[in-house]
């Protein structure tokens, strides 16, 4: 009985083991290198508000977790419902990864879902949010 | 003339547990991989079970397969052939549960005698 027991804890733990380090392996080498974070203030926002945008980029570790990557370029375009590109900048990360773009919601801009595009080299997001 | 006993139910969950392992590996996070390896462990213990005579036993292990399973489908619903997998994975613990006799082949290997 505790023989069984025993290949049965084994089995377990060498299946588990075995699918963990080959996700890894398998994530580490086939998707982007890099990790980014999109965080907004608000969700929707008025003609007149302030518009924070915060981006934390990461670069992927090989096993678990990540560490912030300083120095990395972050360019950023809002295009409004019609198509049309009402800003665009661009700023470099701090030693947390973190950078933060600032764009006040001008009373000319078309009420609608807005487009954010936020590139780095080698990885690109996309992010909405309402205007009213 | 050699016999060979080929179990279907045996096949059906070491199918089962090896697509949990292969989700685990290429559609899933580093937590959903550790939850599909115990799963996929869950499996071919009961298999193990079934085969030691201990079928109590290695219906619980599928049945705790089965729920681990379950609760990761939200987290590959957005991979097409991740979810089929998962689901087909599951369908086959399923049937392997189901007390009953389909399971058994016996398969006669002819040899050439010299």
């Amino acid at each position: 009985m505790r023989r069984i027991l025993v290949n049965l804890i084994a089995i377990i733990a060498v299946t588990t083991v075995f699918t963990f380090l080959l996700n890894r392996i398998v994530d580490y080498y086939t998707g982007p290198k890099l990790v980014m974070e999109v965080h907004f203030n608000e969700e929707y926002y008025k003609p007149g508000d302030l518009i924070i945008i915060d981006v934390y980029v990461y670069s992927k570790e090989f096993l678990w977790g990540r560490t912030p990557l300083r120095g990395a370029v972050v360019a950023i375009q809002i295009v409004d419902p019609r198509g049309n590109t009402v800003f665009v900048f661009r700023n470099i990360t701090d030693s947390l990864g973190r950078t933060e773009f600032k764009v006040r919601a001008d009373k000319h801009w078309v009420s609608g879902e807005y487009t954010v595009y936020i590139v780095t080299p080698g990885y690109m997001t996309i992010k909405k949010f309402k205007v009213e | 003339m050699p016999r060979y006993i080929i179990n279907i139910r045996d096949i059906m969950l070491i199918i089962g547990g090896i697509l949990n392992i292969i989700v685990g590996i290429f559609y899933g996070t580093a937590v959903t991989s550790i939850l599909e390896g115990i799963s996929a462990g869950s499996c071919f213990n009961g298999a193990y079970l079934f085969k030691s005579d201990m079928r109590k036993y290695g219906v619980i292990a599928l049945i705790a397969s089965i729920i681990i399973s379950i609760a990761i489908i939200p987290n590959v619903l957005t991979e097409f052939e991740g979810l089929a997998m998962e689901l087909v994975s599951i369908i086959l613990k399923s049937l392997a549960v189901i007390p009953g006799e389909i399971k058994i082949i016996e398969v006669e290997v002819i040899t050439e005698e010299e």
